[in-house]
């Protein structure tokens, strides 16, 4: 049982990975004063690989992701501090073209709404055509290659008679179908990074389970990286190799999926573990008392602490760092750092 | 598409059926006899007999409507007391020229409102946008015949920019009537001159049937734009590179235009029954005027026939309206 | 979202499922949502002051015999001065006193033709949204459409124009066409209230169709019907104006905005001010009321606090 302090992702010398988030802080601006909705994440993301962020609704999740994108409007958030290194560069000291040129060519999102996603006044066909004639990778493409080239997604998101769906206009389309409509959109023309934000989770249960096996399948094959938002750890454990636990914008635990399941260390993780159901059954999990704290006041120790278990006198007083505990196994969290009987647990 | 016109304009027809109804039972329930009233006082009695017996006022009153409707579905509407002419032939002699005021007022509001309301929602909260607001407000407040009487003032005697009165300055002759509308009937014809001179004299009359709505079909549109800015389809477009451009002109005009539609659909209502006052005060020979005329001397054949009219301008105003709305959205093209 | 927020207000509960403070606490929340813009305070300040006009114009105008037939030439056509705070007219009448006189006409007129034609037209309205899909529905609902495909200014100017003009027939003529805007509006919400389930439970109980109308279903219609009905004050003084413009409404020599603006046309722009001053009071008037629905508005508005 290794002990090593320090930022997570100051231990990160790989500069192969393909997005590199440190430190990101962001607030929103409102009239009490600055919601701290994102208190510090750090995270990363290695080539072909598929994370997972997990944590309920609220914590943060969307607008860690909407920043790597910059689709936050700049005059309701303060960003203090971090950065966000794609291939090694800050996203945030771009200039406004180079920001145009990581959306057009290499990351891509797919939104948590299908419902809203879609315009409704244009054809879906209309849509995914300027995708790809904006992107700027097929600069030789006709209309017809392009039309060709949306027919093809749309089949690999296995809907049939692609071109009929292409004439056709959202409101035509059921949840599921738009859903799909999403992915295709994300994938027509070849992008490094797919971040999907609760995809299906306005869909019924079988469709949305389809939906992301599929998504899985389409990642793999096509070799991109996938960063899963989910509030459900279940979903994660399905789909991804590593997992983040965010909690009120911070990330509190993180370890490669088998590790996570096999011995949850945050008290916060285990409360999540605690709501998957089982089929053995036990009935409906306690679930975790209480709600998300005030943003705008969060209080400097720890964020969970006013609904942890195990909660201690120092939690609400500091605000704990993330530790490595075991190889890739990190986890922010006084039960794990005090040099006591706990350790020895372990 | 076919389908959803051919419903509307069975609807129309039943309305304009309706409509034939109210206006028969409003000449038919002005205390006194229709037949004396047409007449005028110094008529014979066996002048207002005969009358009477032609317009078969001793019949019961639905066989007087199917007599009334029989002849106006010939396009007979009676004799007008003020002109002693057929009120057809009025119709025909000053309908054009209402109908070419209305549309430049129409062109007018719409084309101003999208350029006021792009720009207010452009520079959201800056001194333009103010601008616009507070012009908004004093749109809605001032009625269409004082501005009427403002601009006729300050255009057409103050500075003596544009002119006022009459259709056309002296000196250009009548374009040979077409349409009766000048200014298409210029354009028919190769006059650019007359057309000019003709868009210059309906200028002020329409502007000040149109200064009203500009501002508030402008804020109108300013509001929905600046509503689906927020929506997450445009965050999507966004998020995939689209350029800022292409978003403005098309992923985000083209849903925002269908609110702006609508209300320009309703707010030309207005700008038919402001013409009303307006080209009293402009004294644009036009239906609007002759029918108040025709309302002040209670001459019954003359406001049937023109309000009859209106109503049928109105409804086709609102079918192209309907159209527009369903080229703009397929959730009313298609059926949801 | 609609039920939830009646159960609240059934029971007292606010969205934690607490009691809540009681009516007073209604009143400020109320008071504070209505003056959050500075814009209402505006409009209700106006309102007041029309109300007042209206009111007390005999006992405050200063030269109360000019509003009649008064004639003066030694004092006509005077530019604003102190003693003639608007100038005179061409017979030597006050413009002042006409114009603050002239308030009483227009706030009797929108007084009586909303107070008669907003219960017709919400009656009518609940009756067809209720009874949806019969031929109550259809015969109402038709009707209104009839009256609704004629711009209201020129049905309101036709049906004037069989009466004698008056300020009692422009009052009939708006009245009479006024009523369709309230039943279509109402005619909408009933329709989709009528399909909840506490008017089911109503029915179900067997509860009388009145009690059902206007005890279950139309206290959910009335804020947008009392918002709708502070913006249209302003509306209905300017179609009477518009009718005393054209000659329809209020009779010379009792002073109306529509005539006073007529009457004055002839003289610009040596004379602006027998115009100018009876046009800004009815802009006055029209965005006093614009406001101050705007702010009914946001009080009404459940859904932002």
């Amino acid at each position: 049982m290794t002990i090593t302090n320090g930022n997570l992702a100051e231990k990160s010398s790989d500069t192969s990975r393909l997005l590199d988030i440190r430190g990101l802080k962001v607030w929103y601006k409102t009239y009490r004063g600055n919601a701290q909705v994102v208190d510090g994440v750090d995270m990363y993301v290695n080539q072909a690989e598929k994370i997972g962020l997990v944590g309920e609704s609220g914590c943060g999740k969307t607008t860690t992701m909407k920043m790597i994108l910059q689709l936050l409007n700049p005059s309701q958030i303060v960003v203090p501090e971090g950065e966000i290194l794609f291939q090694g560069r800050d996203i945030r000291k771009m200039n406004e073209k180079e920001i145009m040129e990581i959306r057009r060519s290499y990351v891509s999102m797919i939104s948590q709404a299908p419902m809203a996603a879609l315009n409704p006044v244009f054809s879906i066909g209309k849509q995914m055509e300027d995708i790809v004639r904006y992107s700027g990778q097929f600069p030789k493409a006709g209309r017809k290659e392009i039309r060709e080239i949306c027919a093809q997604a749309v089949n690999d998101v296995m809907i049939p008679d692609a071109s009929r769906i292409l004439d056709s206009f959202p409101h035509q389309l059921s949840g599921g179908m738009r859903q799909r409509i999403c992915i295709a959109m994300s994938l027509v023309t070849p992008r490094q990074l797919l971040i999907a934000d609760e995809p299906g989770t306005a869909l019924d249960v079988t469709i949305q389970d389809q939906i992301h096996r599929l998504l899985r399948e389409l990642v793999e094959k096509k070799g991109r990286s996938l960063i899963m938002i989910t509030h459900s750890l279940g979903v994660a454990r399905e789909l991804v190799d590593r997992i983040y636990i965010m909690y009120a914008g911070n990330i509190v635990e993180t370890a490669e999926t088998k590790s996570l399941f096999a011995s949850p260390l945050h008290p916060y993780t285990n409360g999540l573990i605690q709501c998957v159901p089982r089929l053995s059954g036990g009935g409906i999990s306690a679930g975790i008392y209480g709600y998300v704290p005030d943003y705008v006041n969060p209080g400097i120790g720890c964020r969970f602490c006013s609904r942890c278990p195990d909660a201690k006198a120092i939690c609400a007083k500091e605000k704990p760092k993330l530790r490595q505990i075991k190889p890739g196994h990190w986890v922010a969290c006084f039960k794990y750092e005090a040099p006591s009987a706990e350790r020895g647990e372990q | 598409m076919v389908k959803f016109l051919v419903k509307r304009l069975i609807l129309s027809v039943f309305v304009l059926f309706g409509i034939s109804v109210l206006i028969f039972c409003l000449a038919r329930i002005i205390p006194g006899d229709p037949a004396r009233l047409a007449l005028g006082e110094r008529a014979s009695d066996e002048a207002v007999a005969e009358l009477r017996e032609a317009m078969h006022l001793d019949a019961p009153i639905y066989e007087q409507y199917y007599y009334w409707l029989k002849d106006v579905l010939k396009g007979d509407f009676g004799l007008s007391l003020n002109t002693q002419r057929d009120v057809s032939l009025d119709v025909q002699q000053f309908l054009p020229a209402t109908l070419e005021l209305v549309i430049v007022a129409g062109i007018i509001s719409i084309a101003m409102a999208f350029v006021f309301g792009l720009l207010s929602s452009k520079y959201k909260d800056s001194w333009i946008d103010g601008t616009i607001r507070v012009f908004s407000y004093i749109g809605i407040s001032v009625p269409a015949f004082v501005w009427a009487i403002l601009f006729l003032l300050f255009f057409g005697y103050v500075w003596d920019i544009l002119p006022v009165f009459n259709r056309l300055s002296a000196g250009i002759p009548e374009p040979n009537r077409i349409t009766g509308m000048y200014i298409l009937d210029f354009c028919l014809q190769g006059n650019l001159r007359g057309a000019l001179d003709a868009l210059a004299h309906v200028f002020l009359p329409a502007l000040a049937l149109a200064v009203g709505h500009i501002f508030q079909e402008a804020r109108i549109l300013r509001s929905s734009l600046i509503d689906n800015m927020e929506k997450e389809f445009i965050s999507v477009t966004t998020g995939y590179g689209i350029p800022k451009r292409k978003i403005m002109s098309s992923y985000l005009l083209k849903p925002s235009a269908i609110s702006v539609t609508t209300v320009a659909g309703l707010d030309f209502a207005n700008t038919l029954g402001n013409a009303f006052l307006v080209e009293t005060i402009f004294n644009w020979p036009g239906i609007s005027r002759y029918c108040l005329n025709a309302m002040m001397t209670k001459d019954l054949n003359a406001i049937s026939a023109v309000v009859l009219i209106i109503g049928i301008i109105y409804m086709i105003v609102n079918i192209i309206v309907d159209i527009v709305i369903a080229a703009l959205d397929p959730r009313v093209r298609l059926g949801d | 979202m609609k039920r939830n927020d009646m159960m609240n207000e059934t029971f007292n509960l606010d969205h934690r499922g607490l009691l809540s403070p009681s009516t007073m606490e209604n009143i400020k929340i109320s008071f504070y949502k209505f003056t959050r813009n500075k814009f209402s305070i505006v409009g209700l300040l106006i309102v007041l002051i029309s109300l007042f006009l209206a009111i007390f114009a005999n006992k405050i105008v200063p030269y109360p015999s000019h509003i009649t037939g008064y004639v003066d030439y030694s004092q006509a056509s005077l530019a604003p001065c102190a003693e003639y705070w608007f100038g005179t007219d061409i017979h030597g009448r006050d413009v002042f006193s006409r114009v603050i006189y002239s308030f009483r006409g227009a706030m009797l007129m929108s007084i009586v033709v909303l107070g008669i034609s907003v219960p017709v037209g919400v009656t009518f309205g609940l009756l067809a949204g209720y009874y949806n899909g019969t031929w109550i529905d259809t015969l109402i609902m038709r009707v209104t459409d009839i009256f609704l495909a004629i711009p209201a200014l020129i049905l309101a100017l036709s049906i004037a124009s069989i009466m004698e003009p008056s300020l009692m027939g422009s009052m009939i003529a708006v009245t009479a066409m006024w009523w369709t805007w309230y039943t279509r509006m109402v005619y909408g919400l009933a329709t989709s209230i009528s399909k909840e389930y506490f008017v089911k439970n109503a029915e179900l109980i067997g509860a009388s169709k009145f009690h059902i109308l206007f005890k279950e279903i139309l206290p959910s219609c009335l804020s947008p019907v009392v918002t709708k009905m502070a913006l249209d004050v302003g509306w209905v003084i300017l179609m009477g104006a518009s009718l005393s413009f054209a000659g329809l409404g209020e009779q010379p020599p009792t002073p109306a905005f529509g005539t006073m603006i007529n009457e004055g046309s002839k003289y610009m722009p040596e004379m602006w001010w027998i115009t100018i001053f009876p046009a800004m009071a009815i802009a006055f008037v029209i965005l006093g009321f614009n406001f101050f629905g705007d702010g009914i508005r946001d009080m009404m508005d459940r859904g932002r606090q």
